[in-house]
């Protein structure tokens, strides 16, 4: 039982995950590879207010979204300009500084030795101490996520996303100020991705600097493009698949590290064969 | 003499990003997307150099050749079976980026399951890894040798791409490919070609990579964003495009660890690229 509450847990911080990273790159079109970056903020924000400074966690859930928003903001204001594969560049080069910052600054995150002994959350007495309170807790936020996402997709804010989506420059000739459009989701994006990462960083109890690499930001990509672009349906869809397949390979007892390289492969062949085969993916109504 | 070591050093790495940014430029001009494949096969490059000459202790000279060959063979097969596919449907360059980046994931993965995660030098013993002596300056044999071989293999496509059949096909095909195919130039069989030419520089920079300092299977996308860099901020339209961006890259990568330190390095093509976007987005030099 306690592994199906762990299960959830990590659907629901995934799914919350995936469900920015479409509003992102599937609602606009931007194709971001930072989001493993904004969910490393996310957590290490909580992880340092925590065990350095006595914030409760249930605090930093708030304080997490506005610090990786207003990053986000600092570094869209050039971002929002590119477009496309230079976006791409754009976002990872942000990823690559971030890794590099999270693994150097040792004073302020602990580099590679991390940050240990993260609280959980608790309020008015009660702590998130057990599986099943804090699936319960995370299944809330992931709640609050998606009702944020289906009011931003069905708003007039969304349907300007969906254009630029499609074609910035028309939209730009009807007045738009596209870089606005796009700098703002990319802050409500990143905002979102921070809350999975307290989630995480209050769940595992302990974070380092190689857990924010590219290769979670491929899972999302992975997941994103697998349940379809543009869907929120999607996205939860996409996060629910590539966290239950995989687990079932736990089953087969490979050694911890070979499984995690499988996977990383899986990933990678599954969006050359999404790209070929199924560029919409499970529910998407939009093609790349 | 420290200045003359540096400027050694500049050289030496100038020329090891002037090679990858010069691979990296043949795809990117011909079929215009980021072809992440890239940094697969420099890793390839280097685990097969590993494989043939430290496994199968064949003779090194062999087993570069061996190595590099497989490289170029690995983007080949690449644009055979994924790309070649995507351009007939011409689909948008973001479906061919993103599939070159899972090309990248997935071979970085397959080579870690087979190699490990630790990371994997090529030179059999220490006395592999021999120094030579430049007027009181020293440089390891193999930089030596890539400042050597680099400068032919960049006079070599230069003549190549100005003055064979193929050079011409290739700066058709990246003028307008459509209109090449019109006039009857294979644009199928040179786009191969490319890419194979293309595997071969990035195997060629795995295998100094695994002399120097070693590999690990997240190198390939380590290596990419200044090979990106370099390429981009030199010119993308332009051959010697690639060399001049390197050489930038290789020179504020120098400032930066003489005024902030090392380990700051890998901000700078980052810092370079974002400068560059807004400045002058085309780079420095034109076709």
């Amino acid at each position: 039982m306690e592994y199906l509450y762990h299960i959830l847990i990590l659907i629901s911080m995934y799914g919350i995950l995936a469900l920015a990273q479409n509003l992102v790159m599937g609602t606009t079109g931007l194709l971001t590879i930072a989001g493993a970056a904004f969910y490393g903020i996310g957590a290490y924000t909580a992880a340092i207010l925590a065990t350095k400074f006595g914030f409760n966690i249930f605090s930093t859930l708030f304080i997490a979204p506005l610090a990786a928003g207003l990053i986000a903001l600092m570094v869209g204001e050039s971002f929002a300009r590119f477009r496309d594969d230079y976006f791409m560049l754009a976002t990872l080069g942000f990823l690559m500084i971030f890794n590099t910052v999270a693994r150097n600054w040792e004073d302020f995150t602990g580099g590679s030795y991390g940050i240990a002994g993260i609280p959980k959350p608790h309020i008015f007495g009660f702590v998130f101490d057990t599986p099943l309170s804090f699936m319960w807790l995370s299944l809330v936020i992931i709640m609050i996520v998606t009702t944020i996402t289906y009011f931003i997709s069905r708003s007039s804010f969304g349907r300007v996303l969906n254009a630029i989506r499609e074609d910035e420059d028309a939209l730009s000739v009807f007045g738009y100020k596209t870089s606005t459009y796009k700098l703002l989701v990319f802050a409500i994006g990143a905002a979102l991705s921070s809350l999975s990462g307290v989630l995480f960083a209050s769940y595992l109890t302990f974070i380092d600097s190689n857990l924010f690499t590219v290769n979670e930001s491929i899972l999302l990509w992975a997941m994103v493009i697998l349940g379809g672009l543009a869907k929120n349906r999607g996205a939860l869809l996409g996060a629910l698949l590539l966290i239950v397949i995989p687990e079932g390979l736990r089953f087969i007892g490979f050694p911890v590290e070979f499984a995690a390289l499988l996977r990383q492969c899986m990933y990678g062949l599954l969006l050359v064969f999404l790209m070929l085969y199924r560029p919409k993916g499970i529910l998407g109504t939009y093609k790349l | 003499m420290i200045t003359w070591q540096i400027f050694l050093y500049i050289i030496s790495s100038g020329m090891y990003f002037s090679l990858m940014a010069l691979g990296f430029g043949f795809t990117l001009r011909s079929v215009k997307f980021f072809n992440l494949a890239y940094g697969g096969a420099f890793l390839v490059g280097g685990y097969m150099m590993f494989f043939f000459y430290r496994s199968l202790s064949i003779f090194f000279p062999a087993a570069l050749l061996f190595s590099i060959i497989t490289s170029g063979l690995y983007l080949f097969l690449c644009y055979i079976f994924i790309f070649r596919a995507l351009l007939r449907r011409k689909a948008k360059s973001l479906v061919l980026l993103i599939a070159s980046f899972g090309v990248l994931v997935a071979t970085s993965a397959i080579l870690g399951m087979i190699f490990g995660n630790q990371p994997t030098f090529v030179p059999r013993r220490l006395s592999d890894v021999g120094t030579v002596n430049i007027l009181g300056a020293t440089l390891n044999t193999s930089e030596f040798f890539l400042i050597i071989f680099a400068f032919i293999i960049i006079v070599t496509f230069s003549y190549m791409r100005f003055h064979t059949r193929f050079g011409r096909a290739t700066r058709a095909i990246e003028d307008d490919s459509e209109v090449a195919e019109l006039v009857g130039i294979p644009k199928d069989k040179t786009i191969s070609r490319i890419f194979f030419i293309s595997g071969i520089c990035a195997g060629l920079g795995g295998v100094v990579e695994g002399l120097n300092s070693g590999l690990i299977p997240a190198s390939g996308l380590f290596y990419m964003l200044p090979t990106i860099v370099a390429a981009v901020v030199g010119g993308m339209q332009s051959f010697w495009g690639g060399i001049l961006g390197a050489f930038i890259l290789v020179i504020v990568q120098q400032l930066t660890i003489f005024f902030f330190g090392a380990s700051w390095v890998q901000a700078v093509p980052f810092a370079i690229l974002i400068i560059m976007l807004f400045v002058r987005p085309e780079g420095i030099l034109k076709r």
